[in-house]
Formats: structure tokens, sequence, C-alpha cells
């Protein structure tokens, strides 16, 4: 143990981590959890498909990329001179893989054996780029099919089409992996230069979960770890109002029934909410349409909801969007019934024995993700990225009154601030 | 860890999995049932109808109070196929005992409201309480027409109902519309009193504590049904026929290939290990034919695997594509199992299947849901091997009985899905 290392603990759900931070600046979860056969490690980049216009300090001008490049280049890393990293996890059995969402691209495997041979791939390969021209057009064509995909997802479809409804400016409007258009003006120059500035390990984070000893572990990083100077970055403001875009926005796909998407544009600012913030939200959603409310009930009698209704809140840097979607035959019938009911509770108050369902249904629900070694580094991934402590929901959640969410309702789910995404059979 | 099983009735099987690790425990019951087009629609309705209300709880607003109290505990209902038999779940998972904000016991709170949910429902004399049969059969009706919202996972489904059209297997695993739409709530009650009389029964529960109050719970509802339960559909593989091709149209912007293939070996034959391995290293992981030839050398696809189904030998392969490439994808398909068959597999790749196979099945261990997901779908056989005796027994195959097993393989059906030019992205 030195001065570098952490320990945090949560003695209500019996579990614990260290946290080490390297010179380099990158910082390393490690949970350790003998009783599991796996573990599941992860290294990856505060860098995400928002990231599209930055700077290293110092430089003059910023620079705008085409979107989807942070994906794209995700797709790269794992091509080098050599060949693919997967014909080097093909030999430790290691199942590996890696994904970009707004705020993060992220490189993970989880195994039963051999942890040190596949940590060892991981942390060598996400710091060796290469790219060349051949290898990028070639990938064009892997990426288009992945984008066609998605183009038929109808829930990617009913969220992507919520968030340009919502939010003007802000890159978190646009769809993650790009376009075929935009990721034709892709090169391996702009590739090295996004990697160089956001894949600094002073931007970067490691999280190990499972049957691995900590020591084992830092040990690794202390050896594989470059010694590079850090960057500091700086990302492009986007100046988004806190009005929404559009109050409505449809599209036609291969669907059953139609699907609704409806997302209350909360006040941010360039900075993030505070985790109590978003746990108190989520208390708020459980109580007012969780499934044993008032509202819920009258929504699935009358026909209008079925069993796939839920709530969601979508937050990071500069966004938080508190979500709730489901299908229905009259998903206008849904939005109206739903504002009518929040204006309801912030006149009246939140029922207290509702609330106290929503307080244990959101508390086992968070005590529950524990069973994982996968969510659990993946929740440490969020603590990276957010600078939160793992646990701190938890206690939130645990110490939270009915009196704490009135008080939260008058600055969130303003019924005039929503969008409603709807996606509509085709041929109808 | 090992699992004790004990005989709670004629046919019905308990299955304790002590598990320490978990903050949970986890209560499911399985009913297993051949499939046939008579029942399929009413038996498939019947956990969604059971789950949603019973006798102590018989609306949605008491019964989602209860499980908000037992802190969100979850109850689900699964429908699945396993060969000829039709699979119903029933499940209930909570957080254990240990984390309660207050002394309540979860788990044996849990165990008591399955048994409820299963052995009384909501009645009015010989039929399902009206009210709640109504509710229920609108959602099992959505449920059906929403398969065809994720197109991967509808267009395999439509592949092998056409390919087994003449078995059970080919009847998919919520029936036709037409028989849901016409189902009552006199139907569904003979069908409940028909699966706890005949059914094949297992009670698998994952969790630390004792089993014995949620095996006594069974035991006591069980006593007061007369219990004969039904011989399990023959498993037996299906039959070669190939020469099929089907393309259907969708608003839809990329296209789906699937090929279903028929191959004599299951999980009682002598191949059946190599089969897995053959099929890992065919399209299973990314260092297997299909990945490195189909996506990344011709850059066609994102996506092309290849899954082996153990109760009846077929090995559907799936990848989406541009409907022009499809001729392509094909051709290249069948290109990379002649190769296997050819004897065209590296020690390398061998030995990559064998690792990547090892691994996923230790790691069933580390997962509440696949550890009960395993012993369900072994719930019939004989010798039910643990995710552990897998993993030694995939060690021992050979290169020889990889390619051996590969010969078994013959494509049967060519299903595409293709855009209907309606699609609004284009």
């Amino acid at each position: 143990m030195n001065d570098m290392m952490q320990i945090f603990e949560s003695k209500r759900i019996d579990e614990r981590f260290i946290m080490y931070r390297h010179p380099s600046g990158c910082t390393a979860y490690i949970c350790e959890k003998p009783e599991y056969f796996s573990a599941y490690a992860c290294f990856g980049t505060k860098y995400g498909s928002v990231d599209t216009k930055f700077r290293i300090k110092g430089e003059p001008e910023f620079t705008e990329v085409p979107e989807g490049i942070a994906h794209f280049l995700e797709h790269k890393m794992f091509e080098k001179e050599y060949g693919d990293v997967f014909s080097l996890y093909a030999k430790t059995g290691a199942a590996a893989n890696a994904y970009t969402s707004f705020d993060r691209t992220n490189y993970l495997f989880s195994c039963t054996d051999k942890f040190s041979e596949s940590f060892d791939i991981l942390l060598k390969f996400v710091q060796e780029p290469y790219f060349t021209k051949e290898s990028v057009e070639k990938e064009q064509g892997i990426i288009g099919q992945e984008i066609e995909m998605y183009l038929d997802s109808p829930g990617s479809r009913l969220l992507f089409n919520l968030l340009a409804a919502m939010y003007k400016n802000h890159p978190v409007r646009i769809d993650i992996p790009g376009t075929v258009e935009s990721i034709s003006h892709i090169d391996y120059k702009l590739l090295y230069k996004c990697y160089n500035t956001f894949y600094n390990l002073n931007n970067m984070f490691i999280c190990v979960a499972g049957n691995v000893k900590a020591d084992n572990v830092i040990e690794q990083i202390n050896k594989s770890l470059k010694d590079v100077a850090p960057v500091q970055i700086e990302r492009g403001s986007f100046d988004e109002p806190y009005g929404i875009v559009d109050k409505y926005v449809e599209q036609k796909l291969a669907v059953s029934l139609p699907m609704f998407a409806i997302g209350y544009k909360e006040s941010c600012g360039a900075e993030r909410r505070t985790l109590k913030d978003k746990i108190y939200t989520s208390l708020l959603m459980e109580t007012i349409a969780g499934e044993s409310s008032p509202l819920y009930k009258r929504l699935f009698d009358a026909g209008l909801i079925n069993d796939k209704f839920c709530a969601d809140i979508l937050d990071g840097y500069g966004y938080f969007a508190s979500i709730f979607e489901g299908e229905s035959s009259d998903p206008r019938a849904v939005l109206n019934a739903l504002n009518e009911e929040i204006a309801r509770v912030r006149r009246d108050g939140v029922d207290p024995e509702e609330f106290e369902r929503a307080r244990r249904r959101c508390y086992g629900r968070l005590v529950m993700r524990f069973n994982s070694v996968d969510d659990i580094a993946e929740m440490l991934v969020q603590c990276a990225i957010s600078g939160t402590m793992l646990y701190d929901d938890i206690e939130i959640c645990a110490s939270a009154s009915a009196k704490d969410i009135n008080e939260h309702l008058k600055s969130v789910l303003n019924t005039d601030n929503c969008s409603l995404s709807v996606i509509l059979p085709a041929g109808e | 860890m090992a699992v004790n099983t004990t005989e709670l009735s004629a046919g019905v099987t308990g299955r304790f999995i002590p598990a320490r690790q978990f903050k949970t425990s986890r209560i499911t019951v399985q009913l297993l049932t051949p499939l046939s087009l008579k029942t399929v629609s009413r038996n498939a309705m019947l956990p969604f109808l059971l789950t949603r209300a019973c006798r102590a709880y018989p609306d949605l607003k008491s019964l989602n109070s209860k499980l908000a109290s037992l802190y969100g505990a979850a109850l689900m209902a699964e429908v699945s196929k396993i060969g000829n038999m039709h699979s119903l779940r029933l499940t209930i998972s909570s957080i254990d005992d240990r984390y309660a904000l207050d002394d309540s016991s979860v788990a044996g709170e849990c165990a008591k409201l399955l048994t409820g949910m299963l052995f009384e429902p909501l009645l009015d004399g010989a039929r399902f309480n009206e009210k709640l049969f109504d509710s229920e059969k609108r959602l099992f009706l959505e449920r059906i027409d929403g398969e065809v919202n994720e197109k991967r996972r509808y267009a395999v489904s439509r592949a092998e109902n056409i390919m087994c059209e003449s078995e059970p297997f080919g009847i998919s695993k919520y029936g036709p519309r037409a028989m849901a739409q016409g189902l009552d709530c006199g139907e569904l009650y003979l069908a409940w009193e028909e699966m706890l009389k005949t059914a094949i029964i297992n009670i698998n529960f994952i969790g630390v504590s004792d089993p014995s109050p949620v095996y006594d719970a069974f035991k006591k509802a069980l006593s007061s049904v007369k219990r004969h339960p039904a011989a399990p559909a023959d498993q037996s593989v299906s039959a070669k026929i190939g020469g099929k091709s089907v393309t259907e149209r969708l608003a839809v912007t990329q296209s789906k290939l699937v090929m279903g293939f028929k191959s004599d070996i299951t999980h009682a034959s002598p191949l059946y290990m190599p089969a897995v391995v053959f099929c890992d290293l065919y399209g299973g992981s990314p260092h297997s034919k299909l990945f490195q030839n189909v996506r990344e050398r011709l850059s066609l696809c994102y996506y092309c695997a290849a899954r082996y189904n153990r109760s009846n030998g077929i090995m559907m392969v799936d990848s989406g594509i541009q409907e022009e490439k499809a001729e392509q994808a094909r051709a290249e398909i069948i290109a990379q199992l002649d190769a296997i068959k050819s004897g065209n597999v590296s020690e390398d790749e061998l030995s990559a299947s064998k690792a990547a196979l090892t691994d996923s099945a230790r790691s069933v261990t580390d997962s509440p849901y696949a550890l009960d997901s395993w012993y369900c779908q072994r719930s019939l056989e004989s010798d039910i091997v643990s995710p552990q005796q897998f993993a030694e027994m995939i060690n021992g195959v050979t290169k020889e009985q990889v390619i051996e097993a590969a010969k078994h393989f013959d494509l049967d059906t060519v299903y595409l899905l293709a855009p209907d030019g309606g699609n609004s992205n284009e």
C-alpha cells in the first residue's frame, strides 16, 4: 500500500475496491472477487461521439472532426501491422470486445484463465496505434453495414430521433457511429490526430473486477504503461439553450405497434449534474410512473401501455434527459396523462407510501448490480468518467425522503420542456 | 459447488445450486410439455397470465406493491423451445436477506409468492378471471406482433419455422397469431390444470439459504395434484430435406441472410462435443472462419455467426448484408464450411476455439441467470454435465473429430429478409 492507493468500502453491501493513481494520470480501479471464476478488465478513454470539437492546450485552433470518428477509431485499434488483436486473444481464450458511447471508448475482455496474459494484450494494444490508408477503406464497408443495422433498429432510432428533437447544438444529438456519408471523410491522419489527443494516459482509466489480486494488477500496470507527457484537452463548447427543438418527431419503420419516447430536457450547463440529482430524479420517475403507481395502473388498464413501459436517465457533460419509453396505440394520450400526473404531484406532493415502494425498488436494483463482475467493472468505469464514488448512489437512495424529492421536483420534469419521439408502423 | 437434486413428486425435480457470491436469490419453476399446434398458444400464454396476478394479489397494483416492498423483486415469465418440447419458465429473483434495509425474510416471501402464482391463480370457477385474461391477451398478442421489431432474431426464427415446417420444432414458440386471437379464459384454465398434472417440472433454487422451505412450499401445493407426467416428446433429429430458398420483403434498410444447416448430431451423439467445437471454429468467435472471411477479408458485413442447436442438430448461420451482396456472402459461407470439411483446420484455430469454449463454460457459474438457463436447457437429459465438466470435455476434442463432425452438416434452407423499397431511411 502506498500513497497512490486508496481503499473504498461499503459495509452495507459488503463490497470494497482499490483505486490506484498511476504517475501518468491514468487511474486504475480494482475490485477483488476471489469467490468468482471470471475476471473482467477494461482500458478506456474519456472520448466518445460527443467529442467532435477539441484542441490540445496551446494549439491555436480547434479541430472539428467527422461524426462517428471515435467509433471508427475503436474499430481500427484492433488492426495492427502483425494482423488483428483477436488473434492474440485467441491464444488465451478471453472474450474480447470494445464499445463507443457518447462519452467513452472502452476496450475490454473477460476470462476465467490466463488473466495476466490477456491483460498484457489489452494494455499493449490500446497504446499502439496503427492506421493505414488501405485499412481505413476496408473498415468503411464493415461499419457501413453496422450503421445500416442500426437504421433498422427501432429502439435506436427512437432514442436518436428524441435526442435530435431535444438538443439543438450539443453533439449528443448525433448517431454514435455517424453516417455512411460522414465516415467517408475519415482518413488515417485524422485518426492519429484523435488518438494523440484523447488516448493520452492522463485522459484514460483501467477498471478490473473479479478473480484477480490487486497487487499483481498494479504491478502489471506499472510495467506496461508508457512514459508519456500528459496533455490537457480543451473541448469545444456548444452553447446549448435550455429549450427543446421540436415537441414531436416521428418515423416509420417495420414495427407492430407505435413506439414512443418522452424526454424531459433538464437544465444542465456545460458540466454534469450531481449523482444526488440523478438518484432523486430516478426516485421521482419511479414514484410518479413506476409499476405500482396509480398512473401506471390507469394507463395499463386503459390499454395505453404494456409491460415494456420504463423510465431512464441519460446524462453526461452538458446534457441530462429524463426519459419514459414504451409501446402504445396512442403515444399522445400517454404524454398527456404523464404531464397531468407530474402537475398533480407537483401540486399535492408525492404519496409517502408510493415513495417508499419506489425507494425500495431503486435500492434493490442498485444492490443487484453487484451480482456480476462485468457490471461492477462497468460501474467503476462510470465512476472514472463522472468522478463519482461507487456505493454513493446506494447511500443516497437509502437515506432519501419524500420531502427531499418533493423539493427536487421543483427543478426537474418541466412539462413545457419535453419532446415526444414516435416510431410508427410502416404502411400506416 | 455441488448441485443437489431431490425428487419432490412424480416428475418434479428440485435442484439446489448453492451460490454464496451473489447478492440475490433466484427461484425458477420450469414446466416442460411436448410442442404441438393444438396446445402451443394456450400453453405459451400461461406463464405470462400466471405471473400477472393471483388470489392473494388479484391486481397489478397489489402485486407490484408487494414486489416493490420486497426491494424490487422481479417476477418473470419466459417461453422457449427445447427441440420438440415447449419450455415455460416462471422466475422470481430478489436481493438476499443479508442486504434488506429491515429484518424481513425476502427469499422466504418470494418462495411463497411464486407458489401462490402457480397454484392459486385468480379464478372464477373453472375459468380465469375474465378481466385479467382480457388484459393479458392484449399483451400476448402485442408480444407476438412485436417479434418483427428485432430484425435479426425475427429473420432467424422465420428461417427455423420454414426449415422445420413438417415437425413440432417448426412451430413458433408463441404459436400462430390467429390461434392466440381465439383463446378464451376457459381454455387457459384447462391448460393450467393439464400443466400441473402432466408437465415435467423442474424447480431451480440458486442462493445461499437452505432450500427446504422452498421445497416444502412446493411439496405442500403439489400434494393435492394427481400427477401423471407425460413422456417427453420424441427428440429425434430434424430430417434432411434440403433445397428450400425463400425471400421475404419488409420495410428495412439492411437485408438479413439466414442459412439453415441440418445434422444428425445432438447432445446424445458421440460427436456432440466435436460439433460444439466445430461450430465455434466455423462462426462462433472473432477468430472463426466466417468472421475472418465474410467480415474481415471481404468486408461484406458487420456480423456473420453460426449457432448450433444441441437438441435437434440444426445450425443457423446469419449475417446482415446488402441485398446485392447476398449471393457473394452465401457462396463464401458455403466455401468456408467446405474448407473445414476438406481438412483446412489449423492447430491454432482448434486451440483458440477450445480455449474460448472452456472459458465461456466456466464463467456460467458467475451469473444466476446463466446457471439457471444451463440447467433448464438440460433438464430432460439423463446425465446433466456441470459447466466445469463441460469445460473439461471440450479439451479432449481432436482436429480429426472436428472435421468428421463438420461432414455431418448439410445446407437445407436459405432465407433472405430483404427491403421492400418503402423504407423511410432511404
